[in-house]
């Protein structure tokens, strides 16, 4: 789920092809929760293919990452790791909320109620070992560079951007600025309309980009104090202290500067604040991987989607296509190249 | 010492040019002329300039490099009216150029030169050339400005081609060897460049001057074209976009 500081931003809306050429590093995971969440039929219920699998992933990644490709971005995927023990505590927590939702959903069903039952099907994604590697194998076939993470897979994706490897992260959550990395892109595979939950009409979602020195700088504050200001609000790591959301914790942190000072001040007790500090402020990440883009394997994409998984070749056609027309990307060099 | 009168227009010539590239910039001074060498921070567009003192009305300058805001000069030079003499004075052991014109005096304060480095000018070899008048260029960049942000240069033994394509549509400028002024050309070639650097670069020259150009495959661009009514000669190189 990670963090939302929405509250203390105010992201640029940017379209797509001003990311034309840009590389993205995407957190895999975050991207499929989203898929599975949204791509559903209309009882809630995910699309499955004959065989029951379940393939809104599948969707989700032909429609939106063609698109990218098309636009002449550069996408690189992140895929999770191990997660580390304190993070394991919000997890259980998750499948018990999965565990939750399923039964509302059955009873919406049953009952009639349409928008409820979709509503609560939503947080029942579940991504299988099985729906992850494939997921892998269909990134490959796209030609698009994979990077597997040691734990966390946004604090990956962050140490990349704040190296320069890549120009921005990709995700939904906030928690890429908590790793530092310098430039998130939110929305970029969720872009265009979006059903608000429980209502019956349509958003226009655009995409926006949020840049961490200029957020430090808008309200004076250091990467080390944004850190705390999370802790106190809770992360994946720890729950955080009851009632302080982003607002309430940036004036806690300009008032007695970190976290030390806020627990003796407040009494607030926070866990092993030290060592989730440490998670954000020095991410575990790896080194070993290519960031190269190969031509996609256009036919055994088509096979995997239509013949692996009944997809109708009419459905996918536009999406192939978008992929067959991805616009080389062009690298600026400089002069003291030469 | 430096006591250089000259027309508003010379030095607005000179600041436009730089300015394309960089905000603050060396000048070279030596008894014959102004010489200027610098490069984008981020090392994609060079700037090679040399003004010789024809250009002013009256020129006396020892050896030395001067560090000047091309911005605060540019601001103070928009406020003579057109054909104004302008006078630069730099008095020995002073931190300062005074600038003068009618009955107005600013007086600037120069920019140390250590942070003001002098980029190498790249050794290229770049086997095709054109000239062309630099009004041709300029309605190219302009109709091609809403498609893409790149442009793609191609010359072969017969033609001169500016072209973009994006998802709205494609824009092209083809010009024969008969419209050209010069065209030297033994095997094609194409390479491509940042619109928005290229547009800078051209949108400084005056439309009725002649533009030579020198050109590789996915090699820099060279541009060459002169100002002061000939009197100075600038050198721009811009790096180009590769397929990667």
């Amino acid at each position: 789920m990670g963090i939302n500081l929405r509250t203390l931003l105010e992201p640029e809306t940017i379209t797509l092809e001003e990311l034309s050429g840009k590389i993205i590093a995407l957190d895999a995971y975050n991207m499929i929760y989203q898929f599975l969440a949204s791509i559903r039929m209309k009882d809630g219920r995910p699309l499955t293919d004959d065989n029951e699998n379940v393939v809104s992933h599948l969707m989700g990644l032909l429609s939106r990452t063609s698109n990218l490709l098309k636009t002449g971005i550069k996408p690189v995927f992140v895929f999770d790791g191990v997660p580390h023990p304190l993070k394991e505590s919000t997890i259980t927590y998750r499948i018990m909320r999965k565990k939750e939702a399923m039964e509302e959903w059955k009873k919406a069903l049953s009952a009639g109620d349409m928008e409820r039952a979709r509503s609560k099907a939503q947080q029942t994604s579940h991504f299988t070992h099985e729906m992850v590697r494939e997921t892998k194998h269909v990134i490959e076939l796209m030609g698009i560079p994979l990077v597997q993470a040691p734990s966390d897979g946004e604090a990956q994706a962050s140490l990349m951007t704040a190296k320069g490897e890549v120009d921005a992260t990709g995700s939904q959550d906030f928690d890429s600025l908590l790793f530092g990395s310098t430039t998130l892109i939110r929305n970029i595979t969720m872009s265009g309309r979006r059903k608000m939950p429980g209502k019956h009409h349509y958003k226009t979602v655009n995409i926006e980009k949020i840049r961490l020195p200029e957020l430090l700088k808008t309200h004076e504050i250091t990467h080390e104090q944004l850190v705390d200001m999370a802790i106190l609000i809770g992360t994946d790591f720890n729950e955080g202290i009851k009632g302080i959301g982003p607002k309430k914790s940036l004036k806690l942190i300009k008032k007695h500067g970190k976290l030390e000072e806020i627990m003796v001040e407040t009494g607030y007790e926070i866990e092993h604040f030290q060592e989730i500090r440490n998670i954000f402020l020095n991410p575990m990440a790896s080194d070993d991987y290519e960031l190269i883009w190969k031509k996609p394997q256009i036919e055994r994409l088509v096979e995997l989607y239509v013949e692996g998984h009944q997809f109708k070749e009419s459905t996918i056609k536009k999406y192939i296509e978008k992929i067959e027309a991805s616009k080389p990307a062009h690298r600026q060099i400089r002069l003291d190249f030469f | 010492m430096l006591h250089i009168v000259g027309k508003v227009e010379t030095f607005r010539e000179l600041v436009d040019v730089v300015l394309t590239v960089v905000e603050e910039v060396k000048l070279v001074f030596n008894p014959e002329g102004i010489r200027i060498r610098t490069v984008d921070p981020a090392h994609i567009a060079m700037v090679d300039l040399t003004l010789g003192k024809e250009a002013f009305e009256k020129y006396e300058a020892d050896e030395m490099e001067v560090g000047l805001s091309m911005n605060k000069f540019s601001k103070v030079l928009s406020l003579a009216e057109a054909g104004t003499e302008i006078t630069l004075k730099i008095a020995n052991e002073t931190n300062e150029v005074v600038i003068t014109f009618g009955n107005l005096e600013r007086k600037m304060i120069l920019i140390d030169t250590a942070n003001l480095t002098e980029p190498k000018m790249p050794d290229l070899k770049l086997p095709a050339t054109i000239t062309v008048q630099a009004h041709e260029v300029r309605q190219a960049i302009k109709i091609s400005m809403d498609i893409t942000d790149y442009i793609s240069i191609s010359v072969d033994e017969n033609r001169f081609i500016l072209e973009n394509s994006g998802d709205t549509g494609s824009a092209k400028l083809e010009l024969l060897k008969e419209k050209l002024e010069e065209l030297e050309c033994e095997s094609p070639i194409t390479s491509m460049f940042a619109l928005d650097y290229f547009s800078k670069m051209i949108k400084s020259i005056k439309k009725s001057e002649l533009v030579r150009m020198h050109l590789g495959n996915a090699y820099p661009i060279k541009v060459e074209f002169t100002i002061a009514g000939q009197n100075g000669m600038v050198t721009y190189l811009l790096a180009p976009r590769i397929e990667s």
